[in-house]
């Protein structure tokens, strides 16, 4: 009491200019988890955006749920806003290969800009916008935790959902975290939920897979890890030879990973269909969006599971009967291609078929060139719907 | 009004027969457990039904924290490990139980924790070292069987064949866990509070103070190689996920454009708008609680807004930056930054304007000279 669902968004939170969004970038995925938390017969969320002083009432009901929004778009933001010449910005960025197309791309639509760029800039400048967001996001971790210790003989549960480039941010960050034993001696998280994960590309692989993220083992800051991805998206297969699986962790780690899994307490999950929480409309993009990952029905039991404490027994499945709770969700649909989703799922499986460059040393590169392609599946994609 | 009195002592009667019912009818649940709220079957001893409340957490809690406060830290641990004896007794009734083995682990490592508190503490004082792992000790949910739960990363604690000891097993290794955050509630502060401090100086570095043009930060982000080694010698190259959150303390500039006034004093203008570039300089930040210090000097070149471009000093105060630039025949003329103005109430938004404004011209500003 209580348990914490942090949610980590991904790239794209921002605006193009860098004012101010119309609708908070967390609107979404929390209806997602309330969602789910209804579906579960649990106990209402509580969202703390930010999070308060002191503890809301009723924190110190064993049932009780938090919910706390990680938000660090804003170091992006800052970007953007100072930008007046976006082509002559994105040259400085450094990024070999980059073609003058390429950067014509990302400057000119906003699309890119918005969502692109920041994987870029998290990327790239290591020395103000990654440690300031990485700073952004252990503050909300490390808050919420306090706070829910303010609470008189609490116990703390932590869920970690993170999304997209928010999986790198949220690795960097947990890696940073871990340099203090408290948290992996008597802090950790049950469940890290990690959606679209694009941690390999951005990230070098050790950094990625070595101890203290490596479930099963002791002094771990991760108890149990799942791993989602959409089948028509193509944003977590930009080098598919690296993508985030126990089998690319690396000499050292590969064999632990595997055992983990093979444990049950690391999984992967791929999902179908695209979903939006009542009262809302998908899109097509929406197969990397934050809320419809969170309302697949596998990643939704999961996440309701581990919210509740355990997995649900079977007459408790039976009642909540999450795949038809799932399909009374709005669900996509395309006016002008109907069967745009289905292409964009085959776009994807092409995406994934390249093969890995014989160079080693090309191995990490190309990253975002592959990421520029993949927005465009994504644009051409909603074109399409 | 009798009617209304005995509806009500009815309604009552019953909302407390049916909370009794949930408490004591249903088998305690790993998910309860491992949230908090450990139970017992209805078939429990009384005796077990008491050292359960006296283990548990939340029950737990005021008792054991107010033994800490008369007898110390070991003295409480202490008394958590003989409590969960106790109940661990009372639930198994002294005869052999499938979760036996997990009994001896949960007993085995009880008994370590409490030495590597000793050993930890010192003085019996409350500073508790971070290397106490108590891992072996935190309840981990199974997403995939109901009914089990984990006793740290490695012992099945399965409810179902023996749910009162099940629930035994994972109060007593909650409670014990649970104290030792408690313990370390200090230490989670510093660390949260390290975070909290690192994100407001970013705010002030960013929003309030030096900050670092987009060219200073690719280099000093290692982007360009070794050739800008120049721009950013004291870059930190590492990637590496543990190096400092924090914004620079000492920092190179270079090539880095803000808006200064130079007063004039003529009949037509008080003062003239100009754009100071500063080529390379170093300054030092003081982060403090709400506001940061730069002291520091550069390189500068002076670009006005009518007449031309100079070379010049500038030097960095906590208040603002005051440049000084050849005039030529060997005189000189002084400028003052922008933030300099920010410290005038009345004048403090069209500073922050005339800052906003002149830094967005800077880039074809230079350009054009």
């Amino acid at each position: 009491m209580p348990t914490i669902v942090y949610l980590v968004h991904g790239m794209g939170c921002g605006t193009a200019d860098g004012k101010p969004a119309g609708e908070a970038w967390s609107a979404a995925p929390v209806d997602a988890v309330k969602w789910i938390a209804k579906t579960c017969k649990l106990a209402t969320p509580m969202v703390l955006d930010p999070v308060p002083a002191t503890p809301p009432a009723g924190s110190d009901d064993p049932k009780a749920l938090w919910i706390v929004p990680v938000s660090y778009h804003s170091v992006f933001d800052d970007f953007r806003r100072t930008a007046i010449d976006r082509r002559a910005a994105v040259r400085r960025l450094g990024v070999a290969g980059l073609l003058d197309a390429q950067i014509d791309q990302l400057a000119s639509t906003d699309f890119f800009w918005t969502k692109c760029l920041d994987v870029l800039l998290w990327w790239a400048d290591t020395a103000q916008a990654r440690p300031n967001a990485t700073a952004l996001i252990l503050k909300a971790i490390t808050q919420a935790d306090q706070l829910a210790h303010d609470v008189p003989g609490a116990t703390v549960s932590r869920i970690l959902v993170s999304h997209s480039l928010g999986n790198a941010a949220t690795t960097y960050a947990l890696r940073h975290l871990g340099t203090a034993p408290e948290w992996g001696n008597v802090g950790s998280f049950a469940l890290w939920t990690s959606l679209a994960n694009v941690a390999p590309f951005l990230i070098q692989t050790p950094d990625v897979y070595a101890p203290p993220l490596l479930p099963g083992r002791s002094a771990t800051l991760v108890k149990l890890m799942d791993t989602v991805h959409h089948e028509a998206d193509p944003i977590p297969w930009l080098l598919p030879w690296n993508a985030w699986h126990p089998e690319h962790a690396g000499v050292e780690w590969k064999a632990a990973w595997m055992a983990q899994q093979a444990a049950g307490r690391v999984r992967i999950m791929e999902t179908q269909k695209v979903k939006a929480p009542m009262q809302r409309t998908p899109s097509i993009t929406d197969v990397h969006g934050f809320a419809n990952y969170l309302m697949a029905p596998e990643v939704a039991i999961r996440l309701g599971a581990a919210m509740h404490g355990g997995a649900f027994t079977a007459a408790e499945l039976a009642t909540i009967n999450m795949p038809g709770a799932c399909s009374t969700l709005p669900e996509l649909t395309c006016a002008r291609t109907a069967d745009a989703l289905a292409q964009l799922k085959q776009a994807t499986a092409d995406f994934r078929t390249l093969l890995p460059p014989t160079d080693p040393a090309l191995l990490s590169s190309g990253w975002f060139q592959r990421l520029l392609r993949a927005a465009e599946l994504l644009l051409g994609a909603s074109g399409q719907c | 009004m009798l009617s209304t009195v005995r509806w009500t002592a009815t309604l009552l009667t019953g909302a407390l027969l049916c909370a009794t019912a949930t408490l004591s009818g249903q088998s305690p649940t790993a998910a309860e457990c491992v949230n908090g709220e450990a139970g017992l079957t209805s078939g429990a001893s009384a005796a077990a039904r008491s050292a359960l409340t006296r283990v548990r957490w939340r029950d737990a809690y005021q008792d054991v924290t107010g033994i800490q406060a008369k007898a110390g830290t070991r003295a409480a641990f202490d008394s958590i490990v003989a409590r969960s004896e106790v109940l661990l007794s009372a639930t198994t009734r002294g005869e052999p139980t499938p979760l036996d083995s997990a009994v001896g682990v949960l007993l085995a490592r009880l008994q370590v924790a409490r030495r590597e508190l000793a050993a930890h503490l010192a003085n019996d004082s409350l500073r508790l070292k971070s290397s106490f792992d108590m891992s072996g000790l935190e309840m981990e949910r199974d997403l995939q069987v109901a009914g089990r739960a984990h006793l740290g990363f490695d012992v099945n604690v399965d409810f179902d064949s023996v749910p009162d000891v099940a629930s035994a097993i994972c109060a007593s290794a909650g409670a014990a866990h649970a104290y030792v955050r408690y313990l370390l509630k200090p230490q989670f502060t510093a660390i949260a509070k390290s975070y909290a401090d690192a994100s407001a100086h970013w705010e002030m570095f960013v929003h309030d103070g030096y900050s670092m043009t987009f060219l200073e930060r690719m280099a000093a982000s290692c982007r360009f190689g070794s050739l800008l080694w120049i721009v950013s010698p004291l870059r930190n190259c590492s990637n590496s996920p543990d190096r400092s959150l924090e914004p620079p303390r000492n920092q190179v500039v270079f090539a880095h454009p803000s808006a200064a006034l130079a007063p004039l004093f003529t009949r037509d203008s008080l003062w003239r708008e100009m754009v100071i570039v500063e080529w390379y300089g170093l300054m030092h930040h003081a982060y403090g609680a709400t506001r940061m210090r730069t002291v520091g000097a550069s390189v500068a070149w002076s670009y006005p807004s009518a007449g031309r471009s100079r070379p010049g000093v500038v030097v960095r105060t906590p208040w603002g930056s005051l440049g000084a630039f050849d005039r030529g025949a060997g005189k000189v003329y002084l400028a003052v930054s922008s933030d300099v103005l920010v410290h005038v109430p009345a004048i403090r938004n069209a500073a922050r304007s005339l800052k906003v404004d002149a830094l967005r011209r800077a880039t074809s500003t230079i350009a054009e000279k």
